[in-house]
Formats: structure tokens, C-alpha cells, sequence
């Protein structure tokens, strides 16, 4: 019996691993808003957790393509949250990299869930931000400038000036609510994170954060709500 | 926050996908999809994706390859740290709130049920002591059981109606509650013990009246001393009723012949029992039987030790020895525990006259020993294969 479920197993990575080769190189990364990846439901795709356990058990074993997969996978993920919170490129891409070369060495005290990897990452980033900033409070230091313009989408002129007004009108109120809401709604609605990689990342339980996030959100409402867009 | 959690829970279904009619959420939703429209904002630039790829690749090939060994402990590691404590989760909102209340009501219950064992009557939470009383009889699953379970009904209220007594106040009407109730306790015991009797032709059922008489009756006379004089009457009842229990209890008892002989008939001395206090008089054996030594399961010997190592307040001598009986059970009788495990069991004499321990416990009485667990006595196991003799006493007639 054992020796069946090995074999079941090994097949069941040996599919992953097809799986992911011809799907990974490369990520999402060019369609990874949170809302080509989500639909709209913020970050709840259903992602294949079965090919990302698979990798994180291959990654403990010490092989490193599995380690390289799953960075290509969460390196934009982990990425864009420190930059973000830095809102400076040469600084996140320094904790980008302290995050994922400590990944590395740490993998094998990995002790969470295959597929709460990403909410692992986004920790680990979490943590070196704090030790920089020597605060342990969440800022948003991007600019609303650095935001917008990364959004590539072409609209049609005349409705863009519009947009990004009502957007910065937007980010100013996330930048105002209070550190934890903010940081529930850039990990949940701007990172697209799930509610369970949501809760593992700010250690509070999944009720909790949608708590968080409905307070948020009804603030930000509130405070659009104000200002007739 | 029953309702913010409710909230927070439509919100999600919302952000699921699911429809609502409801317009504050359609505007939360509408806020919702505008921040992800607003995008995770500057994505990293390839040139450094593609270095930092290298480079984890080279420092991975510096890195030592997990041996077998290290990944199977890992991988046992992560088993170990991966159950963690199961918490259950009841539903949201109402269900959650009916959980949480029948939790509460369990707790109070359970508090409440454990304290009002103390209580006699007048007393607030006397009430709950009498429903769980009547619990406890309806749980008996025998007239045997049910009948030990009134006996030592009747042994607290005698004992409530004694520390009533004692109390500085006028106290007649509570007393007489008290009287009343081990009145009542003392009829229904006989009646269901007398339907066991009759029903398996098991003399167990007589022996347990005839101790527990033996036992409440010097309880009773010494109360004629304390009780206000409003109370006698009622005193006198019951004393005449302990009186003729005990002498239908000796009839039935003499009639029923050699089977119970083998049962009463045997008497194991217990003052050859080192460091147990005898008061016997050499000349007055107790029961005026034979004596016998230890003999097969389920013939019950009898320790009968006079003495008079009295509890407080209690003026039945203590009795201690050793009895092969035949059930597993425990019992105590008046100023001794008895421990019986299956077909052995052993009296002791005892000083202090209640043993709490944590629930379920075990109390002492001096009327009998009952398995308490939280809010309710359930068990009453004063097992009559013991008898104690009490010399000086009317045994058999």
C-alpha cells in the first residue's frame, strides 16, 4: 500500500511538473492584475495548489528549477508589495531579492502549507521592510504618480483624465485609512492576494480580515462618497 | 460583533461573485472593483527578475543537497507542526449566538447544579438540589439502583435537617421540610427496594434497608435533642417509620432463609485486622454468628467493627474491615468508606466525612457514597453486600 501511494505520488508531482513547465516560464506575469487573475473576486482564481504543493515539496528537497518556478511565479507578487510599501525601486528590488535569497536558504523550514507559499514570500518581505523602516506600522510610500503609471491600459482620452482622477482620489483614501485596513486592501484588492494568504500574512484569522476589509471598503466608499465622481 | 460578522461575510459572497439585491453592498462592490482596477501597482523590471533568477540559481548550487535523512526529518517536522489544535467553528450569527448561550446555559447549569449540592432548604438554590435529585431517580435503571438512589436522598435530607437544627434561628419550617422530604425519600426507597426484592429474589435489596435503618436510626435519636420543638412530630414519624422499615426489613430477611444466611450469615472479625480500632466486648459477638475467613466471590463477608470513632455529629460507630462481595462498585457507610472493586473490597475507617475530588468525584456521605459528576449525583452505588454490625443495635430479631 505504501509502495502504491509512492508511486501515486511521484506520478502526481511528474504531472505537476509537466503541467507547470508548459505553463510557468514566464508566469502571469504579463496579465497579473489582480483582476485578469482573479475575475473579479480579488484573488480567488481557483489556482492549481495541487502543481504549487508539488513544487514547494520538490523546492525542500533542494531542487532548485522547483525554487525557480516558484519565484517566477511570486517574484512580481512579492515585487510590487515592497515596492508599495517603499515606493522606491532601488529599495524594493533590494528586499525583492533579500526576500527570495532568504527564501532559498529557509525553504526547508518551511513549515506552512504547500500552497500558502505565497503568503510565506510575502512575509518574509513583510518582516524586512519592518527591520528597514525600524517601524513595524504599514505605510504606503508609492506615489500616486508611480501607481497610476503603471496601469498600461490605453483608454480612450477623453474618459482618462476622468480615471485618473477619480484613482488618485482613490489611493489618497487608502493612504489615509488606518495602517491595518490599508494594508488589507493592498494585499487583498491591489495585490490580489486570497482571503486565507491575506490572513496568514497579517496573522489574523480569515473572519478577521473579512472584517478588515469590509471596514476598509466602506470607508474608502464613505470617502468617495463625498466627493461626487 | 454577530452582525459585522455577518456583514463581512456577505461582502466576501459578494466579492465571490454572488449577487445581491442589496444596494449598500452593490456600493461597496462598486468601491471594490475600482481599487482593482487601480492595478498592483509598478511591476519589476525584467532585466532585474532575470538577474535575481540568476543569482538564486547560483547560490543554490552552493547549497548542500538536503540528504535523504535531512528531508524525510523535514518532511516529519512539517507533519508535526501540521495538525494543529482543532477548534470547532459553529456556524455564523444565529446558530453561533444559540451555541454560545447553550455553552453559557451549560456552564451556569453545571455551576450552579455543583453548588446548590450544599444547599438545605430555605436556601436559594435548594430547589435545583431537589430537581436534581429527581433527575437522579429517574436516571436509575433499576428498583435496586433506584431504591439505593432514595436511600441516600433520605441520608441528606436527615443530614440538611440536622444542620438546619444546629442553626441559630428559627428554622422549625425548614427543618420540617427537610423531615418531610427524607420521609418521602425513605418510602420510596423501601417501595422500590421491596419491588427489587420481589422481583429477582435478591436479598441485596433487604440489606440495603436494613443498613441504611441501622445507620439513620441513632441520626434521627440524637435529633430529638436539637430540632425546635415544632419539629418533633415530624420527627417522631419518621423515626417510627425508620423503626418499622427496619423490623419489615428483619422479617423478610429472617423468612428468606439459608440463601440469605450465606450473605449475613458470615462474619469476618475485624479486629484481627492490625491498626483497626475494635471496641467489641469479647463476650458479645457481632451478630452472634459464626465467624469465617475470606471466602469465594459473591458471598459477602461482613466486617463489623464497633466503635466509637464517631463522625461529627454522626453517633453510628465507624466500622472498617475487608468484604468480598460481588459487583464492582463502591460504597461508604456511616464513618467508613468502602472501596469495592469487582468481587473485593475494603472498608476503611474515615475521619473527615466528604471527599471532594474533581469531577466527576466521589462524595462521603454518611449516608452513602455517590459518583458525582458536575451538577448531579447520578450514581448512588451503596452496594449492600457489605453490612456492618453494630453491636448494641437491634440486628435481627
Amino acid at each position: 500500500v505504501a509502495a502504491t501511494s509512492d508511486f501515486l505520488a511521484t506520478l502526481r508531482v511528474l504531472l505537476s511538473l509537466a503541467d507547470a513547465a508548459s505553463t510557468l516560464p514566464g508566469g502571469d506575469r504579463d496579465g497579473s492584475s489582480p483582476a485578469s487573475r482573479a475575475g473579479f473576486g480579488p484573488g480567488e482564481a481557483p489556482q492549481d495548489f495541487e502543481r504549487i504543493s508539488a513544487l514547494v515539496e520538490l523546492a525542500q528537497r533542494g531542487d532548485s528549477e522547483a525554487f525557480g518556478m516558484l519565484y517566477e511565479r511570486y517574484v512580481d507578487v512579492v515585487y510590487r508589495y515592497v515596492y508599495v510599501r517603499v515606493g522606491s525601486q532601488q529599495l524594493a528590488e533590494d528586499l525583492t531579492s533579500e526576500t527570495f535569497l532568504r527564501a532559498l536558504r529557509r525553504m526547508d523550514s518551511f513549515s506552512w502549507q504547500g500552497r500558502d507559499i505565497a503568503a510565506w514570500f510575502v512575509t518574509i518581505a513583510r518582516n524586512l521592510i519592518t527591520d528597514n523602516a525600524k517601524s513595524a506600522r504599514f505605510r504606503m510610500e508609492v506615489t500616486t504618480a508611480d501607481m497610476l503609471d503603471a496601469d498600461q491600459r490605453i483608454d480612450a482620452p477623453d474618459t482618462e483624465v476622468l480615471e485618473r482622477l477619480r484613482n488618485q482620489r482613490l489611493l489618497e483614501a487608502v493612504k489615509t485609512l488606518k495602517p491595518e485596513q490599508a494594508e488589507c486592501v493592498v494585499l487583498r484588492f491591489l495585490q490580489g492576494l486570497t482571503l486565507a494568504e491575506t490572513a496568514k500574512v497579517l496573522g489574523k484569522s480569515e473572519g478577521a480580515v473579512k472584517q478588515l476589509q469590509l471596514r476598509a471598503v466602506r470607508a474608502l466608499h464613505r470617502e468617495l462618497g463625498d466627493v461626487d465622481l | 460583533m454577530p452582525v459585522l460578522s455577518r456583514r463581512a461575510d456577505a461582502f466576501q459572497r459578494a466579492l465571490d461573485g454572488e449577487r445581491s439585491t442589496d444596494a449598500q453592498l452593490t456600493g461597496l462592490l462598486a468601491t471594490s472593483r475600482q481599487l482593482l482596477e487601480l492595478g498592483p501597482g509598478p511591476g519589476a523590471d525584467p532585466a532585474f527578475v532575470a538577474r535575481l533568477h540568476e543569482r538564486l540559481m547560483a547560490e543554490a548550487a552552493t547549497m548542500p543537497t538536503p540528504s535523504p535523512a535531512a528531508a524525510k526529518a523535514s518532511a516529519a517536522r512539517r507533519a508535526a507542526a501540521g495538525p494543529t489544535p482543532v477548534v470547532v467553528v459553529v456556524g455564523h450569527g444565529l446558530p453561533r449566538a444559540l451555541a454560545g448561550a447553550l455553552a453559557s446555559a451549560l456552564l451556569v447549569g453545571g455551576v450552579v447544579g455543583v453548588v446548590s449540592r450544599s444547599s438545605v432548604p430555605g436556601d436559594s438554590l435548594y430547589p435545583v438540589k431537589s430537581w436534581l435529585d429527581s433527575v437522579a431517580v429517574r436516571l436509575a435503571d433499576s428498583d435496586f439502583t433506584r431504591g439505593q438512589t432514595y436511600l441516600t436522598q433520605a441520608q441528606e435530607h436527615i443530614s440538611d435537617a440536622r444542620d438546619l437544627a444546629g442553626r441559630h434561628s428559627d428554622v422549625t419550617g425548614d427543618v420540617n421540610v427537610a423531615l418531610r422530604q427524607a420521609i418521602d425519600s425513605v418510602r420510596n426507597g423501601q417501595r422500590a427496594l421491596d419491588r427489587s426484592y420481589v422481583a429477582t429474589n435478591d436479598p441485596q435489596a433487604l440489606l440495603a434497608m436494613r443498613d441504611f435503618t441501622a445507620r439513620a436510626l441513632p441520626q434521627v435519636e440524637a435529633m430529638r435533642t436539637e430540632v425546635p420543638a415544632g419539629s418533633l412530630k415530624t420527627l417522631g414519624e419518621l423515626e417510627a417509620l425508620l423503626h418499622e422499615s427496619q423490623q419489615a426489613t428483619g422479617r423478610r430477611l429472617a423468612a428468606c432463609g439459608p440463601r440469605c444466611e450465606t450473605i449475613t450469615g458470615t462474619a469476618y472479625d475485624p479486629a484481627a485486622v492490625p491498626g483497626l480500632p475494635s471496641t467489641r466486648e469479647p463476650g458479645r459477638p457481632a451478630s452472634g454468628v459464626s465467624r469465617a475467613t475470606l471466602t469465594v466471590p459473591s458471598t459477602a463477608i461482613t466486617g463489623g467493627a464497633g466503635g466509637g470513632a464517631s463522625l461529627p455529629g454522626v453517633s453510628a460507630p465507624s466500622a472498617g474491615g475487608v468484604s468480598v462481595g460481588g459487583t464492582g462498585g463502591a460504597t461508604l457507610s456511616t464513618g467508613g468508606a468502602v472501596v469495592r472493586v469487582p468481587s473485593l473490597s475494603a472498608t476503611l475507617p474515615l475521619v473527615s466525612s466528604t471527599v471532594q475530588l474533581p469531577a466527576p468525584s466521589v462524595s462521603l456521605g454518611t449516608g452513602g457514597i455517590g459518583i458525582t459528576v458536575p451538577s448531579s449525583t447520578l450514581l448512588s452505588a451503596t452496594l449492600p453486600g457489605m453490612t456492618i454490625s453494630l453491636p448494641g443495635l437491634p440486628h435481627l430479631p
